[in-house]
């Protein structure tokens, strides 16, 4: 599989990176102290969210000044006349994914330098520790950098945001559902401006897909998705406003740098009322051509992962790729993330991993440990949910992802 | 997402948190029973509702979109001194007779309910509570009563406070002036819970918290003690199991009592109030004197919900660990007579007729393979074929009655209709399934249909899973 080679191609950096985080004085991520409750930060990032933070804190926006590294970029200086961010009205079809990133690429086992046979057809590994030219960072540091973008006050501050949108829910096809995509459409043109934003409408349903392009046409596609819509009468902030809006924030992160392969973040409809949005996501992303072997490496499906009262800090990944399982794990050590992961098996989980899977695709799906007692309820407010934890399952997620894709510098 | 999905991954990971799901597809939540019939029993399901005319040797299936419910949830029952079995939903309260025809109260249209009680003692007297979330993290919520066995509804006084969640209600069986409700405090509260009481039928409470119950360990009524209005037993939900706590003192005090390695899901106290039973999925079933000591595992039956009635103690479970759906023990649970396994539904059976009968069938499609039912089609008519009425819809609008109930054109069903494989009684009911016909007519795979057809409340059915 092809994602194998990525992973073996990761692997080799991460090893490395595992003894930088555990040898050397790198600061650890922090997510923060923010647990459940509690007000922070403002609706919109600040000029520091726009600056790579130089450190690890994420729950401060600051660049410590031994880390600003060559190249650092104001974004929001930069996107203010791009129109990337705006919705892509040139798409005649609203109802099908770009075709540029759905056109089926080349195996990419053909790479070069295989040498020595690797198990299940598995090529050996790139080497990914040396930076592209004019930009001295590893893939590790930017990553690193990347994460420190998603901050606990700041994914509090939207969260509320967004319930404050939401009522009295975000039933599919209803004018809230429909004014929280344009209310994260609006917020990811001006923040994320290196993320291509889009609706994907069809039959009054809407999906929103975030894409951040990559450099090499053959280094395959990787989509985080999550659900916007809730069932009736509950703001659903776990189910799955954590999820839906962590899609966006990753992609926001994400967005500030370049990657080999393409990313997509998206933000699906009618989850709750039979995986629609996914559904027709994925068909028609299989559609036009896009095949599990040599398009979409992964789907990653968030769906209800910032439930965790008693700070377990326990995130359940199911998939059936040991390779991604392992990812995960590394990526939590070398990150110094902080998470218990329980792995678990199985592709389709009742949410919108089974859209993609039945596509034939290889998915992963984040889960909370701790049950929400308020699944489905009017009590689903962001008062109950642990934005660390929350924080804490985007990076993961984000490290996963970028690691994948291959950092190989910042967004111009 | 949809729980109903988490079940079988959890089966597979067996990890500390499959109480998540264990059993949640397909399960029952709450089985009451008639107070004046003992003969008439209704199960909660997570695919819809069943009922038994004939003592649980044979139950009727009834499918969401003919009950009217939008499907989110698992339903709240009750069965009232009429016989009419009353529904409390996210959106209404419904009541049938029949079980054909639901009558939906137009007071709560839309009102999403959060939990239904009635006493032993009045059972046409109802109490209730609807709420909603506000702006800022409050909520609105207010008590209602039903003095016509569910009929009709009226609230009992002013919206409860912004602050309070409120999470369930009940009443005390020898005292029906008692009522206890259990609700969520505020960010001043650390979001612990308490427990009201009221000695007026619910106009006016006093409170208490309810000590280690902070940061959402959400509290649920299990049960009042049925001689001592004073004896309350408490669910708490915390991590990594249930905590169950008892007040003697009306809610002054309370003590822990029994503690679950998981979700503990069925409660019951014996009617002559000296035993009690408590278990779940994970933890087997306990039982011990009622004042909460010489609790002992008596089975290993992992109940999804008890009632304890003069005659048996009756629970609900998974058949494929349990041997049964529906089980009765005669000997305060050491050993269980299977009365029923959701297999041995045939929910196509057009004993109600109309074109309810194709919307059930609608659903049926999805829920037969995952209960496992085999039957052949019981009687049912298929969408395009009602040899009864001629109706040829699996368009019609909805048909949930709002006021007096419907006659024309539906033939209730004999008392004993239930009989064997027939007893899919369908009423006429508005679909939640626009969607799901449309999944079902392009044929997706299976699990999608699965992943379509159930979006479970997980938490009602905590509340629901009570001593009637």
């Amino acid at each position: 599989m092809d994602f194998s080679i990525r992973f073996e191609l990761n692997a080799v950096f991460l090893t490395g990176a595992l003894f930088l985080a555990c040898g050397s004085s790198s600061p650890d991520i922090d997510s923060g102290s923010g647990g459940t409750g509690g007000t922070g930060g403002s609706g919109m990032s600040d000029a520091a969210d726009e600056t790579p933070p130089g450190d690890l804190d994420a729950t401060s926006g600051d660049a410590a000044p031994d880390r600003v590294i060559p190249g650092t970029r104001d974004g929001a200086a930069d996107g203010a006349g791009d129109t990337r961010g705006t919705m892509d009205a040139s798409v005649p079809d609203g109802m099908t994914p770009q075709p540029d990133a759905t056109t089926p690429r080349p195996d990419a086992t053909t790479m070069p330098d295989t040498t020595t046979p690797m198990p299940d057809g598995m090529t050996p590994p790139q080497d990914t520790t040396t930076p592209p030219p004019g930009d001295a960072s590893t893939p590790e540091d930017l990553i690193r950098e990347m994460l420190g973008r998603l901050k606990v006050a700041e994914i509090e501050a939207k969260t509320r945001e967004l319930e404050s949108k939401s009522l009295p829910d975000r039933f599919t096809k209803s004018a809230t559902y429909t004014a929280a995509t344009e209310w994260v459409r609006d917020f990811m043109a001006i923040e994320a401006p290196n993320a291509t934003a889009r609706f994907d409408e069809w039959d009054g349903y809407r999906n929103v897909e975030f894409t951040i392009k990559g450099t090499d046409p053959t280094a395959g596609l990787y989509i985080i998705g999550g659900h916007l819509d809730s069932v009736k009468n509950t703001v659903a902030m776990d189910d799955d406003g954590s999820g839906a809006l962590g899609v966006a924030l990753i992609a926001r992160a994400l967005s500030f740098y370049r990657y080999q392969a393409d990313i997509r973040c998206v933000i699906f409809d009618a989850e709750e009322g039979g995986l629609i949005g996914s559904a027709h996501y994925a068909q028609a992303l299989k559609a036009s051509g896009c095949e599990a072997s040599t398009c979409l490496k992964v789907y990653i499906n968030l769906d209800e992962i910032a439930y965790d009262p008693s700070n377990r800090m326990n995130l359940r990944i199911w998939s059936d790729s040991t390779e991604l399982k392992n990812l995960n794990t590394q990526v939590n050590l070398t990150y110094g993330l902080g998470l218990t992961l329980t792995m678990g098996t199985g592709s389709c989980h009742r949410s919108d991993d089974c859209s993609f899977s039945d596509q034939g695709y290889t998915t992963i799906y984040n889960f909370q440990t701790t049950q929400s007692p308020y699944y489905h309820m009017p009590g689903d407010t962001s008062d109950t949910l642990n934005f660390t934890y929350l924080t804490k399952n985007l990076q993961i997620t984000a490290a996963v992802v970028a690691t994948a894709a291959v950092p190989i510098g910042r967004a111009p | 997402m949809k729980r109903a999905g988490i079940f079988a991954a959890a089966l597979v990971l067996a990890a500390p948190a499959v109480a998540l799901a264990n059993g949640r597809y397909p399960a029952g939540s709450q089985l009451v029973i008639d107070p004046t019939n003992p003969q008439h029993l209704a199960v909660s399901a997570t695919f819809g509702l069943l009922e038994s005319r004939d003592g649980g040797k044979t139950f009727g299936w009834m499918c969401e979109a003919a009950i009217g419910t939008s499907g989110q949830q698992d339903l709240m029952l009750a069965i009232a001194g009429s016989g009419a079995t009353v529904v409390a939903m996210f959106n209404g309260i419904t009541t049938t007779s029949d079980g054909c025809t639901y009558r939906s109260a137009p007071e709560l249209a839309n009102k999403t309910m959060g939990d239904l009680a009635w006493s032993r003692s009045t059972p046409h007297q109802l109490v209730a509570f609807w709420l909603e979330f506000k702006a800022g993290g409050t909520f609105g919520s207010q008590i209602v009563q039903s003095s016509d066995n569910g009929q009709s509804w009226s609230p009992i006084a002013d919206a409860l406070a912004p602050e309070l969640y409120p999470l369930t209600i009940d009443v005390a069986p020898s005292l029906p002036s008692r009522v206890y409700l259990s609700a969520r405090g505020d960010r001043n509260k650390n979001f612990g819970s308490m427990l009201m009481r009221s000695d007026d039928g619910g106009a006016t409470f006093t409170s208490a918290d309810i000590p280690e119950t902070e940061e959402h360990r959400l509290t649920y009524i299990a049960a009042v003690h049925p001689t001592d209005p004073d004896r309350i037993y408490l669910r708490v939900f915390d991590m990594p199991g249930t905590v169950i706590q008892m007040s003697s003192d009306g809610g002054r005090t309370f003590q822990k009592i029994f503690t679950g390695t998981e979700q503990l899901l069925g409660f019951a106290i014996s009617p002559d109030g000296t035993q009690m039973a408590v278990g779940g999925p994970n933890d087997g079933l306990w039982v011990g004197s009622a004042d909460g000591t010489n609790l002992a595992r008596r089975s290993d039956v992992g109940a999804t919900c008890l009632t304890w009635t003069k005659d048996a103690l009756y629970a609900c479970a998974d058949y494929k660990t349990a041997g049964f759906s529906i089980g009765r023990s005669s000997d305060s649970g050491a050993t269980f007579e299977g009365l029923f396994r959701y297999d041995e539904l045939c929910g196509r059976a057009a004993a109600c007729g109309g074109s309810t009968t194709a919307r059930c069938s609608e659903e049926w499609e999805l829920i037969a393979p995952a209960v496992g039912a085999t039957c052949a089609d019981a009687g049912a008519s298929d969408a395009s074929t009602d040899a009864s009425t001629g109706d040829t819809s699996r368009d019609a609008g909805p048909t949930v009655e709002a006021g007096p109930p419907a006659t024309g054109g539906m033939p209730p069903p004999a008392a004993d209709d239930s009989g064997g494989c027939t007893s899919a009684r369908s009423a006429r009911g508005a679909s939640r399934f626009g969607p799901l016909a449309w999944l079902v007519a392009v044929a997706l795979p299976l699990r999608r249909l699965f992943a379509a057809l159930k979006n479970k409340q997980r938490s009602s059915r905590l509340r629901a899973s009570r001593e009637p």
